[in-house]
Parts: structure tokens; C-alpha cells; sequence
């Protein structure tokens, strides 16, 4: 099973766009017939390890905002694992390699599942609404083949968890989610 | 002159807990200033919503502790409405807050604070983090997670999700507690206890090494406001509004609607944060703490076994009947904060008729104004509304307890940085310290989004002629 954990704030304007982004892809999964099981949430918090270490999740996505630089950006995905050390935090917020790694421990030597994660550009983060042009129009091209990374992750986590799995495919999608949605 | 200290955390929020050290020509520091998030947005932001929509729109202020806004909003629209909920709906509100204070509580103390205080303070900074924890001590942080699991279960089970249940609403609950959901909460509490108490010991048994944590991480006269029942016991859902002074005589006991006729809120032009006041002291004077410290210093007793007994050792840090002043302490009153919530959350679900189903009133708009507060994991949450008759939301005030310690905040990072920082150098270790020191409070920094990357501290020290003498950076 695909295990896709998308966090962000959708009154925070682009904050929430890896949230939006999630939904699409936990769609083509849906509709591609692949197990996944899609959770939204504000922030990453350590008992979503509890969800990672689970003997059938087989691939694990983290969807993200990230701040761009400048007013144009791609959807970019970087491969995970659990870091050395990880820098004390003022806040509440996890980083999810800290989950990898909390996930890793309630695994009890069995190997975590393998991790990315896909973050879109950001770039208005005040209170409100909606998208930027920016997070907009990168979420529409990575889910139109226009960046081509994107579609290749979705088809090869498919191919990868249909290969792991002979049983009667199961969608869970957003049944149990917990998107955010005011 | 001054000099100036800036530590500039980054993240994605521009001007996100921020602090200033401001050192005087003797080389001490002077004034300390905290920067963090505003929260007036969602202020603004709410009004021209129906106050029926306030506990889901408001949860998402915060992503630890959605349901103080959920309960205090739902408290402001039972006002509203001008009705009294069914006495069912209040024990389940009162349950899934007790579960909020376990899972925020255990947060602060196995996965922030553990690593610090478990590691030891001027241990290796590349261990002395979470990564460090789990390496050195994984039964601590798997205990950790499983202790916060049950807290969300709790929230979960009420409300049908762990975030943002958007479950209590003006009138009461939208769905009653299942026999089955009762049954899980039971069978999960034993462990839970457990936890609270390992903790509670590994606490205490360290405490021998903090000495000089807590003679300068935050000990300093203050007014302390918490809720307490109608006979002086430990509240975190109802209840009269107490202040106590630092000689722990009582100077407020009040109703809660009476909030403003005590609490000042000022503003300062270098932070969006509010700066509140007990206002018959004024501006700064009327400097007070909230949270589980100033819980368990303005009530009278707790009222659950175990934590009654936690807490007459707890008040053997200060003498006479006086406040306990360290905010160092406020570690123990958390654990002690848990141990209370778990042991009421026995006993309530032991009520056979917990899981009957009238668990909401309904009325239309009544009245005009409503004022909902409630105990969150760090302190009084103030929820007020003016509606139109149609329940259209024309004013919102939200004071939130991190507001609420902000002057208490920068005093303690002041204390540590006179005790740390000598004027000419920044010594190793201080940003850490420094930290500690805010960590003390569990601050919600992240209360209205979610940071990108690390959190890197960046430290200056400024000499009056502007060159930087000295610079930490961590990375």
C-alpha cells in the first residue's frame, strides 16, 4: 500500500498546496486501482509513525509546501531517510525524516519503507484562501506530464506496490482521511 | 547605548520567532524581546462568518491543539445561544480536552524536552536532539509516541478524527460516544498510566543535575491566572478565572465573562504577539504566567489521587504557601497535569450513562455576545464574538496563552542570557539554553501554519559601533 501523508494549512494560502496536490494524486492512484491511503493534516506530528510502521505500507510519499525562491517553480521530489542528527525545534513540527526514524524504531529492525518527498513551490503564505499562480500552475504541470518526475513517481509506486500485492486491489484513499477542509 | 543580540530563527513565516537581546554598556543584558506569529489574522479573517462555523474555522489556528479552539468557540456559541448544554455533551467535551492535554503534554516532554533534559543540557549538541533520544534511548521515545497516541485516540474516538473534529459545536457535541469507543479508551488507559508515571520518575530522578536550570531558567516573582472549580480545584473546562500574586494570596476570583475587566491587552511595534496584562497592575507591571504551572499554583488541589499526592511534592519547591516561581517547573506540573487528566479520564468513563444519546440543545441566536475560555495545554484561551441577529460574526477577540506568557517568556530569556551571555562572547551552548528557556512555556510558535526545513538559531552579538564581535550560527 501506498501510505501518502500530505500536511500544510489551507487557510494559509499556499501552505495548503501540497494538501491540493495530494488529493490529485491520491485520485490517479484511485483510479489507477492502487492501494493507497491518503492523510491530511495540519503539520506532522510523532504518532504518524504509528501509521508508517505498518507491514503493508510499501512506499511512503510526504507532500509539502516549500518557500521558492523566486515567482517560478516546479513540483520537485527528493528521496528520504531518517537524518544523523536533527536541530532542535522552537515549534511543534516534525520533520519527516524525524518520523522515518520513529517509524524505524516501532519497526524493531525491520527496514522502514522507502520514503520521498514532493513539494510544491510556495510563495504567498499570509492568511486566506487559495493558491498562488506559482503553487498553481507547478501542481498542473507536474499532474499534466509537462514535468515529467512527477507522473514517473505515481506510475512507478504503482507498478511497485501491484508487484508486492497479488490480492484483490483495495482503494482506501480519503476514507480515513483527515484532510482539513473548512 | 545598547547593544543588540539577535537570534533569527529561519522558517517559512517572515518574522517568526525572533528574539533581540538588548546588552547595556555594562556588558549585561538588558531587555529581552520574543517575536513570534500574529494571530490577529484569523481575527480579521473570521469576521462576516456565522459564529456556527467558528469551532472548525478557529481549530485551524493551531495543529497540536485544535480542540482548546474547538471547546472555547463551542463555549462562545453556547453563549450565543443563550442555552445550558446537556450535562452529557459537557463530560465528553471535558473528556476529549483531558485527552488534548495528554497528547499536547506529552509532546512537550518526551519529544521537545527529553532530549535536553534525559541527555543532559551541555551534552554533545550532534546527540542532544531527538535523533540523540532515540538512538540512546529508545524506550523513552517509543513510551513517548504511544503516550501521545493515546491522547489522540481519545480525540479520534470522540470526534471522529484526531485533528480538527470538528465534533463539539454551540448547543454541545454533533455525536454521542459509542459503547465500543468507551470500551477502547478503558482498555488503552492502563499503559497510559504507566507512561505518566516512568515519566514522572525519570523527571524527577533527574532533577539533582538542574540546579542552575532552574535557579535561572525563568524564577522570578509573577501573577499566575488559571481556572479552578467553584471550591478551589484543579479546572481545565469551566469554572471561576483565579489570579494569584507571588505571595500566592488570592486577587481575582472571578467569572469568566468578567475577563476584560482584568486582563489588559497591549501591543508592542516589535512583535505581532499581544502582550496581555492583569490590568489593575498595568503595563508591564501586571506581568502574569499561564499554563500548567500557574494551574497548579492558583488552585487549591487537584482532586484525583495521584495527582493530589504529585502535588503536595510539587509544592515543596517553594516555602510557605507561596507560588512555585521557576518556570523550570513547569516540566513537573505537566507530568502532573497528565497524570490529573488521565485519572479523570478513568473516572468519568467509568459513568455507565456516558454513552446515552441526547447530547445536544438547539436554539437560534439569543443573545448577542459570547465569551467561551477554556484551559489549553498552555494556557486560558479567551474566545469572544459579537454576532448580528442573524449570528453573523462582527468582532473576535482571541487570547491565546502563548500571548499570555510573552512577557514571562521574555523575562526568562533575559535571566538566561544575563547568566550565560558575558557581553563579548556567545558561549557554546547558549542558543540551546535559550531555547530550553522558551520550551519551558511549549509555545506555539507554528500555531497558524507549518515551518519549512530546520529551524536554524542564528546569533549576533553587535558591538555599539556595529561590528558583529561574535556570531553563532546553527545549522
Amino acid at each position: 500500500m501506498i501510505l501518502l501523508i500530505a500536511y500544510g494549512n489551507p487557510l494559509r494560502q499556499d501552505d495548503g498546496a501540497g494538501l491540493r496536490l495530494a488529493e490529485r494524486m491520491a485520485g490517479r492512484w484511485q483510479a489507477m486501482g492502487a492501494p493507497v491511503r491518503h492523510l491530511a493534516v495540519q503539520q506532522l506530528a510523532p504518532e504518524l509513525a504509528l501509521e508508517i510502521a505498518v507491514p503493508d505500507v510499501t512506499a511512503l510519499v510526504f507532500v509539502d509546501t516549500r518557500a521558492a525562491a523566486g515567482l517560478a517553480g516546479a513540483v520537485e521530489i527528493t528521496p528520504l531517510a531518517p537524518p544523523d542528527a536533527a536541530t532542535p525545534s522552537l515549534g511543534h513540527h516534525f520533520q519527516p525524516g524525524v518520523l522515518l526514524a520513529y517509524a524505524a524504531l516501532l519497526l524493531e529492525g525491520r527496514q522502514a519503507p522507502p520514503a520521498r518527498l514532493v513539494t510544491v513551490p510556495g510563495v504567498a503564505f499570509d492568511h486566506g484562501e487559495g493558491l498562488s499562480q506559482t503553487a498553481s500552475a507547478a501542481i498542473e504541470a507536474a499532474l499534466s506530464g509537462i514535468d515529467e518526475p512527477l507522473l514517473q513517481l505515481i506510475d512507478q509506486l504503482t507498478r511497485a506496490v501491484s508487484a508486492y500485492s497479488c490480492r484483490p486491489v483495495a482503494v482506501e484513499a480519503s476514507a480515513r482521511s483527515q484532510h482539513t477542509t473548512a | 547605548m545598547t547593544r543588540t543580540v539577535v537570534i533569527d530563527p529561519v522558517t517559512r513565516i517572515e518574522g517568526h520567532a525572533k528574539i533581540s537581546l538588548y546588552l547595556g554598556d555594562d556588558g549585561m543584558v538588558e531587555d529581552a524581546r520574543f517575536h513570534v506569529v500574529e494571530f490577529r489574522g484569523f481575527e480579521k479573517f473570521c469576521v462576516g462568518r456565522t459564529f456556527w462555523e467558528m469551532p472548525g474555522i478557529t481549530a485551524r489556528v493551531c495543529g497540536i491543539c485544535p480542540v482548546s479552539h474547538i471547546l472555547a468557540s463551542a463555549k462562545a456559541g453556547d453563549d450565543i445561544l443563550g442555552i445550558r448544554i446537556p450535562p452529557r455533551a459537557e463530560k465528553l467535551r471535558r473528556v476529549m480536552n483531558w485527552g488534548q492535554l495528554v497528547q499536547s503534554h506529552a509532546l512537550s516532554f518526551f519529544h521537545l524536552s527529553a532530549p535536553d533534559l534525559l541527555l543532559g543540557m551541555d551534552s554533545d549538541p550532534a546527540q542532544r536532539n531527538i535523533m540523540g533520544l532515540i538512538q540512546a534511548r529508545p524506550n523513552i521515545a517509543r513510551s513517548g509516541i504511544r503516550l501521545r497516541q493515546f491522547g489522540q485516540e481519545v480525540i479520534r474516538l470522540l470526534g471522529g478524527r484526531s485533528v480538527h473534529p470538528a465534533w463539539a459545536v454551540p448547543g454541545g457535541v454533533r455525536e454521542p460516544l459509542s459503547a465500543e469507543a468507551r470500551s477502547q479508551i478503558k482498555r488503552m488507559l492502563p499503559e497510559a498510566f504507566d507512561i505518566a508515571e516512568l515519566a514522572l520518575d525519570l523527571l524527577k530522578d533527574s532533577y539533582d543535575q538542574f540546579s542552575g536550570e532552574i535557579e535561572h531558567y525563568g524564577d522570578f516573582p509573577s501573577l499566575f491566572m488559571g481556572l479552578v472549580t467553584a471550591d478551589g480545584g484543579l479546572e481545565h473546562y469551566d469554572g471561576m478565572l483565579r489570579v494569584v500574586d507571588a505571595e500566592g494570596r488570592i486577587l481575582e476570583n472571578v467569572e469568566t465573562i468578567a475577563y476584560r475587566h482584568i486582563i489588559g491587552e497591549a501591543v508592542e511595534p516589535w512583535s505581532y504577539l499581544k502582550a496581555p496584562y492583569y490590568k489593575p497592575m498595568g503595563y508591564p507591571g501586571g506581568m502574569y504566567r499561564v499554563g500548567p504551572l500557574a494551574r497548579l499554583n492558583v488552585c487549591d488541589y487537584a482532586g484525583t489521587p495521584r495527582a493530589d499526592r504529585e502535588l503536595r511534592q510539587f509544592r515543596r519547591f517553594s516555602p510557605r504557601s507561596k507560588p512555585v516561581s521557576g518556570s523550570f517547573h513547569y516540566h513537573y506540573a505537566r507530568l502532573i497535569e497528565i497524570m490529573f487528566c488521565l485519572e479523570k479520564i478513568e473516572e468519568t468513563i467509568g459513568d455507565e450513562t456516558l454513552t446515552g444519546s441526547h447530547v445536544r440543545n438547539h436554539a437560534e441566536v439569543n443573545e448577542r455576545v459570547g465569551i467561551g475560555v477554556s484551559e489549553a495545554p498552555r494556557g486560558t484561551l479567551f474566545h469572544e464574538y459579537k454576532v448580528d441577529r442573524q449570528g453573523i460574526l462582527q468582532f473576535v477577540n482571541l487570547l491565546i496563552a502563548t500571548g499570555q506568557n510573552n512577557l514571562a517568556m521574555n523575562k526568562t530569556v533575559q535571566q538566561i542570557a544575563r547568566a550565560y551571555i558575558d557581553g563579548t562572547t556567545i558561549p557554546e551552548g547558549v542558543l540551546n539554553r535559550i531555547e530550553h528557556g522558551i520550551r519551558l512555556y511549549d509555545p506555539c510558535l507554528s500555531c497558524s501554519t507549518h515551518a519549512a526545513g530546520q529551524m536554524p538559531l542564528h546569533v549576533q552579538l553587535i558591538a555599539p559601533d556595529g561590528r558583529v564581535v561574535d556570531e553563532r550560527i546553527r545549522d
